[in-house]
């Protein structure tokens, strides 16, 4: 358990790394993640190659063997057939941890397997550890540990292990663009040697760490997996998308319970009893990530302002259905509401709606007022404005009324509000780019901004539906 | 090599070593032993086919239930022959008569056990009887199970209310039946040759009055025996 944690600590905050395959070959896989590091990474980087003695202008040693220092961590992207020894060579140079990022392994037949097998074997030996094979690698954000171009540089609470490579890029450039702010984020590959346990038990136990999102397609050891979920959930919430989720091979089976039981069932039985948060889809997971991270639990109802009746009244309805209530506000509370807008009376408060016109009024002031009205009313738990866009064209300048609304609700999350975007999509192209403007400058101000209104109710209930926290004594 | 699916008494025999309630029985090979083994039983009881031609039993009249007296037993060792016969079965494919103690519950409920490859064993509660699978009115634990545990997979099948008093109906015995499925939990994990398990269906008596496994399948895993 020890050498894991020592290994992995050397994976995440490394003083030093060394690239094994550093490239400069340009449109290569090993040239972007070359330079990516050497532009971000705050620790001392080794490049190394063979044949070149120079890359990027900076000096290269033909083995890890020759780096005249210690290497903490070494990120090994040569060919397959090439590893093994590359490997063995790590081991000898006293490195804790390599990541192999090559692929052609396990996955690809026998002749990877056996070479699984040499390389599990060195690691014994020389008493490291390996992530990979056929992964993509970290993203350490506080070490400029960079996963791709588009990563932030800002450091949160969220730590991710992802089993797949492509998704991980996914989460981390798409999270980081909706304002998410990861802790660490590892993608595992084949997981020869530390597996999902492991990472999920150092997440567990670090302080970066609060929140914990997880893709997976299979685990190795689910017992000893549930055991250590069991003993997270009730201080950091775990969630969870399970790809393969449709039973391809229910096998025929000659019990009753055989058939009622199928792989996903079993899954949904687990996340139910180690109290995990079930996802579905990876926009689904970002939300909830999102949510997490940003939206505070409380036992208030929720308070709305928004435009558009239907889109109000369905809204209910999913309030409803995600088992979440509307805010009983106060008569103090519901008397100044109705002073802010003529269009507003005692029979369509909260949710309130109101026509873009209004909303818009004394230059977006209307909108903040009723919002503030929202915030200090203690039967608020939790504050939700939803805008489709299109509405305001009438109104003339819709970047200077947006810009307006924006500083509104910067001003009043500033203050302590519990609040939330959802930013309705139109489709409509000079639309999109104000409301992207919009929505990135609510994000970098720690407001999660939602798609649409049911992703933003969603996103409630994952923050509302939390176990009571239990004090964390890491 | 297939699993070894266990017939119902072989099945019964591996049951009853982990202490899993099950209602009295005797297994009869012949009519000439059939008062003389079944005088410990109380009356009602419950004749069943054995036989592995009938896997379905229910479905060639392979049942039968409300023996009342030993003239009852006689007759009734006769009629699952002739059953057996109008559906092809001929008397040496018979190995005997099942004889049980008939229980009279509230309500029925399946439990059951598989193995999955990446947790171990899982218990399944369903509600339903034959239309279990339809309704699919069932949840599921990976055991070992505890009691909240059990009592939340509980509260997930909709047939456990008709079993707490729904609209005036006898309440069932669920702490019985919650020991039950904690028994066959604690089975799971100290048994390894199993593969799948079928306690189907468990008759749930009034409060008080117990919670029994009348009918059993226990598959067998063959790599391991």
């Amino acid at each position: 358990m020890d050498s894991s944690r020592i290994a992995l600590d050397a994976l995440f905050h490394p003083r030093s790394m060394a690239i094994i395959g550093a490239s400069e070959k340009p449109g290569s896989f090993n040239a972007g993640k070359t330079k990516l590091l050497l532009q971000h990474y705050k620790g001392t980087l080794y490049l190394v190659h063979p044949k070149h003695s120079v890359i990027f202008d900076q000096q290269t040693f033909p083995s890890v063997l020759d780096i005249p220092d210690h290497v903490d961590m070494a990120l090994i992207m040569v060919p397959a057939p090439q590893v093994p020894q590359v490997v063995e060579e790590c081991g000898q140079k006293g490195i804790a941890i390599v990541q192999i990022l090559s692929g052609g392994f396990g996955e690809s037949g026998d002749e990877g397997r056996k070479m699984e097998n040499a390389l599990k074997e060195s690691a014994r030996r020389w008493n490291m550890r390996i992530v990979g094979p056929n992964c993509i690698g970290t993203y350490s954000p506080s070490e400029g540990i960079w996963l791709a171009e588009g990563s932030s540089s800002v450091s949160g609470n969220v730590g991710f292990i992802s089993q797949s490579g492509g998704l991980a890029v996914d989460f981390v450039v798409r999270g980081n663009s909706m304002g998410l702010r990861y802790s660490k984020f590892v993608s595992i590959g084949n997981c020869i040697d530390l597996d999902h346990a492991d990472y999920l038990e150092y997440l567990a136990n670090d302080p970066e760490t609060e929140i914990i999102g997880l893709y997976l397609e299979s685990v190795k050891n689910g017992r000893r997996f549930m055991e250590i979920l069991k003993k997270i959930t009730p201080h950091k919430p775990v969630v969870i998308l399970k790809g393969g989720r449709t039973d391809a091979g229910m096998a025929a089976t000659s019990s009753h319970t055989g058939g009622l039981a199928g792989a996903y069932d079993i899954w949904q039985a687990m996340f139910e009893q180690c109290g995990v948060i079930e996802v579905t889809s990876s926009e689904e997971m970002l939300d909830a990530l999102l949510a997490l991270q940003l939206i505070r639990p409380s036992a208030g109802g929720v308070a709305m302002l928004g435009n558009g009746g239907g889109a109000t009244v369905l809204a209910t309805d999913s309030c409803m259905e995600e088992g979440l209530r509307f805010a009983e506000l106060s008569e103090e509370t519901k008397e100044e509401l109705c002073g802010c807008s003529k269009s507003i009376s005692d029979h369509n408060i909260n949710p309130i709606d109101l026509p873009a016109m209004d909303l818009g009024r004394e230059n977006g002031r209307v909108f903040g007022r009723i919002l503030k009205l929202f915030a200090d009313d203690a039967n608020t738990g939790y504050i939700l404005f939803h805008l489709n866009l299109i509405s305001f064209t009438n109104q003339g300048d819709l970047e200077g009324i947006t810009a307006r609304f924006t500083e509104e609700v910067i001003a009043l999350a500033q203050s302590g509000a519990n609040i939330l975007a959802v930013l309705r999509y139109s489709g409509c192209p000079a639309i999109e780019n104000v409301r992207c403007a919009m929505a990135q400058a609510l994000g970098e101000h720690g407001i999660p901004v939602f798609m649409t209104l049911d992703d933003g109710l969603r996103a409630i209930r994952f923050v509302n539906n939390l176990p009571q926290r239990e004090v964390c004594h890491a | 090599m297939p699993d070894i699916v266990l017939s119902e008494v072989e099945s019964r025999r591996y049951l009853e070593k982990s202490g899993i309630s099950m209602n009295r029985f005797v297994f009869v090979p012949g009519r000439d032993e059939l008062i003389e083994l079944t005088r410990t039983l109380r009356f009602p009881l419950v004749m069943k086919l054995i036989s592995p031609k009938a896997v379905h039993k229910s479905d060639i009249g392979g049942v039968l239930l409300d023996i009342a007296n030993e003239n009852e037993l006689l007759t009734g060792w006769d009629t699952l022959f002739a059953n057996a016969a109008a559906h092809g079965i001929r008397p040496e494919d018979i190995e005997g008569i099942n004889v049980q103690e008939q229980i009279r519950g509230v309500g029925e409920i399946l439990i059951g056990l598989k193995r999955d490859a990446t947790f171990g064993p899982v218990l399944v509660l369903g509600s339903g009887g034959i239309l279990v699978e339809l309704l699919k009115d069932v949840a599921l634990g990976i055991c070992p199970l505890n009691d909240n545990d059990i009592d939340r997979m509980l509260r997930k099948i909709k047939g456990s209310r008709l079993l707490e008093g729904y609209r005036g109906k006898t309440k069932g015995d669920m702490d019985a039946l919650r020991v039950l499925i904690k028994t066959v939990s604690d089975m799971a994990m100290d048994m390894d040759d199993w593969q799948e398990i079928d306690l189907n269906p468990v008759l749930v008596g009034p409060e008080g009055q117990g919670a029994f496994a009348v009918d059993a399948r226990v598959v067998i895993r063959r790599e391991n025996g």
